[in-house]
């Protein structure tokens, strides 16, 4: 794990492995489990956020040529 | 009172939580409904961004909490406004959770993405041409994704399967899988692998049940 927060973006120079991870880690902790909503709720993390690191992310990923050692 | 981070949905008479610090490395706790608890942590902040660290910090308290006991994890940033809120919740959604947790019990997830080259397509001479070479491809992509798809799926308690999701990702899909079966469905994918040299097959987990939980009722 890492000491300092990155921003998503920050992360795509990442190894190829990773970025497949990253993918899979995004792909499910940012758009699926357990939805809350209503006025209880304080905050949910940022959309568009989401939707450009999910998005920046699969381009990366779909670009692979070459893989190696997998999670 | 403090907002409270929310992780994940458990059974209340599941095992104690473990020590665990979680996101800012603040602690987790329960708060429970019986039969059903919330793990949670309080936090001061009024949202989280998703950055990097912070998602593999919830995710890293969802799969300790996965190796002994059964979750519903709960999407990335949800901080809710107090404990009673979270006691509201568990009280409101009480009959989906629980169906949930008895439909997901002892499973995990296991994620396969499969990348393939396709041949690029004749130069379409009409629309009529254009349309029926992308027919043909999507076709070709289903019968490529149903060699890989079904024998992974028998060995599935649930799955949920996208088709190219990017015209180089043939697939993108998720498997519920009993953990005593995971051995069994890696040990397949790297058959599949074997018998599909011309395809990439990217296998990750064991994941929290993210795919296979319900949506909430407003």
């Amino acid at each position: 794990m890492d000491n300092q927060p990155k921003t998503i973006a920050a992360s795509l120079a990442a190894p190829r492995e990773r970025e497949i991870v990253l993918l899979d880690l995004l792909d499910r902790a940012l758009d699926k489990g357990v939805v809350i909503a209503g006025d209880i709720v304080i905050s949910v993390a940022d959309v568009d956020l989401i939707y450009v690191g999910l998005k920046v992310l699969l381009t990366s990923v779909d670009r692979m040529q070459h893989l190696g050692e997998q999670r | 009172m403090a907002a409270q981070y929310l992780y994940a949905i458990t059974h209340n008479h599941g095992p104690t939580l473990p020590a665990l610090a979680g996101v800012e490395g603040v602690p987790i706790a329960a708060v429970a409904v019986p039969p059903l608890a919330a793990v949670v942590a309080p936090l001061t902040v009024r949202s989280l961004p998703p950055t990097e660290a912070y998602l593999w910090q919830h995710e890293a308290v969802l799969e300790a909490l996965m190796q002994q006991q059964t979750i519903l994890p709960v999407r990335f940033g949800t901080l809710l406004r107090d404990v009673e809120a979270v006691r509201e919740v568990l009280t409101r959604h009480a009959a989906t959770f629980e169906a949930d947790l008895e439909r997901v019990r002892g499973c995990v997830e296991l994620s396969l993405r499969v990348l393939w080259e396709q041949e690029p397509p004749a130069d379409p001479q009409s629309g009529r041409d254009y349309l029926l070479g992308r027919l043909a491809q999507q076709q070709q992509a289903r019968t490529r994704a149903d060699a890989l798809h079904t024998p992974l799926a028998a060995l599935a308690r649930d799955t949920r399967l996208r088709l190219l999701e990017t015209p180089r990702m043939l697939l993108t899909a998720a498997y519920l899988v009993e953990q005593t079966q995971v051995a069994h469905v890696r040990q397949t994918v790297a058959e599949l692998a074997h018998e599909h040299p011309d395809l990439q097959l990217l296998c990750t987990g064991p994941w929290p049940v993210y795919h296979f939980v319900s949506k909430l009722a407003d």
